[in-house]
């Protein structure tokens, strides 16, 4: 008998992941938007090694240096290489996004299941709850709780991913209220499943993959936040970079102008993350579409 | 035929759905979609219960296991009453009365394998080790006429009547008693449908097993039931042996539905007269007076207005027991 399983084992059919994995693979797309992402991660990490400066160092006899062959991409108001400090930001920036969207999805994901299985009243709250977090005015809180505690990079991650969860909260509590009541929950429950594993064996992995492309989208969005609140001051303090104090230089009219190796390398790789975790999202919704597993 | 002994009994069985309006969510009604079934079924019998959509057929099955909240009545099983029993009391009962669902397609979750799904039951039970729940997993599948090299493949990978048996040997794990097959082949084509009937029988036959058979294709129900329950608009108003229903119907609604069945026989066929109701099914949040039926009821009387039909065994002594709720069966017999 033992061999007899061993050997079914063996006729092991592609699992739904290689499935949708395959399917991601068609979406031309999405993998640029992956190479992409993939290179952007990897001189992120590799930042040290890639250029010889410090991202700090100032340099007061290279001052807003155009590009040269020594400083390929110019030097800034205080004599700091470009490159160096783009790369470096990247780390910075890459990663409060990463920390405050998982941040969002914790949270999000915690209320969205409790209020979609729970249900009855628990669900009221919670939804208020949601409902009242979307409503806040995002740039007054942020500008508060960054006068009262100062600019930090874990401010701008906490802040970020306390004020985005909403969203995955109210997607995973729809998918639960639509999942609780198809027949393979009812059969669940003949069984004599209990209600924590249906929650979590039965409802859950159906949902994970909206959540994937929620997290991701919701990626996207916490780097633009943090670009915009570093951008105002609020966000990553100088003189660590990140992409949108880099920015800051770019307020003023003279540079706006007449230098835009300062300014022009930050906003280029802004758009750039943003856009190729936009496509990627785009190919995973359309690898992971539920409506193609049934 | 020995006294047959009662498996499940069925006393007085009530589900309301609340109706709620308003500002302040009043209840102001109720969907009486079970109010007050009565009927016992037999070990080793299939009971079928027929009806048209909404009369509450597929409530009776889903109340009977105790995954709807009942509003009132006795449900006895095997001499144990279950009815609003506690969770976690009923979840030991499970594993002696399972269910067959209507769609194959929802009913299987779509992220588990065959394996983890037929062998659910099993590990929540607590059943043998993990090797010998994968030996019954493919010993089921071989049952139910399915490949056992299937069991690490996904339900997307299968057609419905495939489905519908993978249900039926999820349903077969842990070797129930009593089986609620609720509509499980009206999704099905017509040429699976008589193989799943006929695999349900087989397994009945060689596991001894009862069942409920829901359905609303009525010779479908001929074929498979020992005895044959009809319900309209919540109630039962006829029970008797599959023969005495189908062949000698006392009440007036059975006729009606019995004459839309079309003969295979041209001769017969043209013969066939076909009674029509008239109206439709009133509401079962505002039930009519007395017998259900009288509104549509070519043989309705005061007495029919005005109260409500007890179903009473008509069947002579040694007979087997014909049950009907209608004031006028035997004169209409």
């Amino acid at each position: 008998m033992t061999t007899t399983i061993a050997k079914l084992e063996k006729i092991r059919p592609e699992s739904l992941w290689s499935k949708a994995w395959k399917r991601f693979l068609r979406h031309k797309l999405a993998l640029f938007g992956l190479s992409v992402m993939a290179v952007l991660l990897f001189t992120a990490i590799a930042a040290p090694v890639l250029t010889p400066y410090s991202p700090i160092k100032q340099d007061l006899r290279n001052l807003r240096k155009a590009p040269t062959a020594e400083h390929m991409l110019g030097t800034d108001g205080v004599g700091r290489d470009i490159l160096t400090r783009v790369l470096h930001a990247g780390r910075i920036s890459l990663s409060v996004g990463l920390v405050s969207v998982s941040i969002s999805a914790l949270v999000g994901i915690v209320i969205g299941v409790a209020a979609g299985y729970v249900g009855g009243k628990t669900d009221m709250l919670l939804m208020r709850l949601t409902d009242m977090v979307m409503t806040f005015p995002s740039l007054v809180i942020i500008i508060t709780v960054a006068a009262a505690t100062g600019p930090s990079v874990y401010n701008a991650m906490l802040i970020i991913g306390l004020l985005t969860w909403p969203s995955i909260a109210r997607l995973v509590r729809g998918q639960f209220l639509s999942l609780r009541t198809q027949q393979f929950v009812t059969a669940a429950r003949s069984i004599g499943v209990s209600n924590w594993e249906i929650a979590f064996k039965h409802i859950f992995p159906n949902t994970i993959s909206s959540i994937t492309v929620a997290i991701t989208f919701g990626m996207a969005t916490s780097i633009l936040m943090e670009a915009s609140l570093s951008f105002l001051g609020l966000g990553v303090p100088p003189p660590t970079p990140s992409w949108g104090n880099m920015l800051r230089d770019a307020q003023s009219m003279n540079i706006l102008e007449g230098m835009p190796w300062i300014w022009l390398p930050p906003g280029i790789m802004i758009a750039l993350s943003v856009l190729s975790i936009n496509f990627i999202g785009d190919g995973l919704r359309d690898a992971l579409d539920p409506r193609s597993l049934l | 035929m020995s006294t047959p002994s009662t498996l499940v009994q069925v006393t007085d069985l009530k589900v309301h759905f609340p109706i709620y309006q308003g500002v302040f969510r009043r209840q102001v009604g109720a969907i009486k979609a079970v109010d007050g079934v009565s009927f016992s079924i037999y070990k080793g019998e299939t009971l079928g219960l027929v009806g048209e959509s909404g009369c509450g057929k597929s409530t009776t099955g889903l109340a009977i296991l105790q995954l709807q909240a009942l509003t009132g009545g006795q449900i006895n099983f095997n001499g144990q009453d279950i009815a609003g029993i506690d969770e976690s009391q009923m979840r030991k009962m499970r594993r002696h009365m399972m269910m067959i669902f209507q769609d194959p397609y929802s009913s299987l979750n779509p992220r588990m394998t065959i394996g983890g799904i037929i062998g659910e039951p099993l590990s929540v039970h607590q059943i043998g080790t993990p090797q010998e729940r994968a030996e019954r997993v493919q010993e089921l599948l071989r049952l139910v006429g399915l490949n056992p090299a299937f069991i690490n493949r996904y339900p997307h990978e299968f057609s419905g009547g495939q489905r519908q048996r993978i249900g039926i040997a999820r349903a077969l794990a842990t070797n129930p008693s009593f089986i609620v097959a609720d509509e499980p082949i009206s999704a099905l084509d017509v040429s699976i449908q008589a193989q799943v009937v006929n695999l349900l029988d087989d397994l009945k036959k060689q596991f001894g097993l009862t069942y409920l058979f829901i359905a609303h294709d009525l010779s479908m129900v001929r074929y498979i039931s020992d005895r044959v329950a009809v319900m309209y608009l919540g109630k039962v108003m006829e029970l008797g042996s599959r023969n005495n229903v189908f062949d000698s119907p006392l009440h007036p609604y059975t006729r009606a539905l019995l004459s839309a069945v079309p003969v295979a026989n041209p001769k017969k066929e043209r013969a066939r007269q076909r009674i029509i109701l008239e109206g439709d099914v009133p509401s079962p949040a505002n039930p009519p007076a007395g017998c259900r039926f009288h509104p549509r009821c070519a043989f309705a009387t005061q007495e029919c207005r005005a109260q409500v039909p007890e179903l009473r065994n008509l069947s002579t002594q040694g007979k087997p027991e014909h049950w009907v709720a209608c004031h006028h069966a035997e004169k209409l017999a």
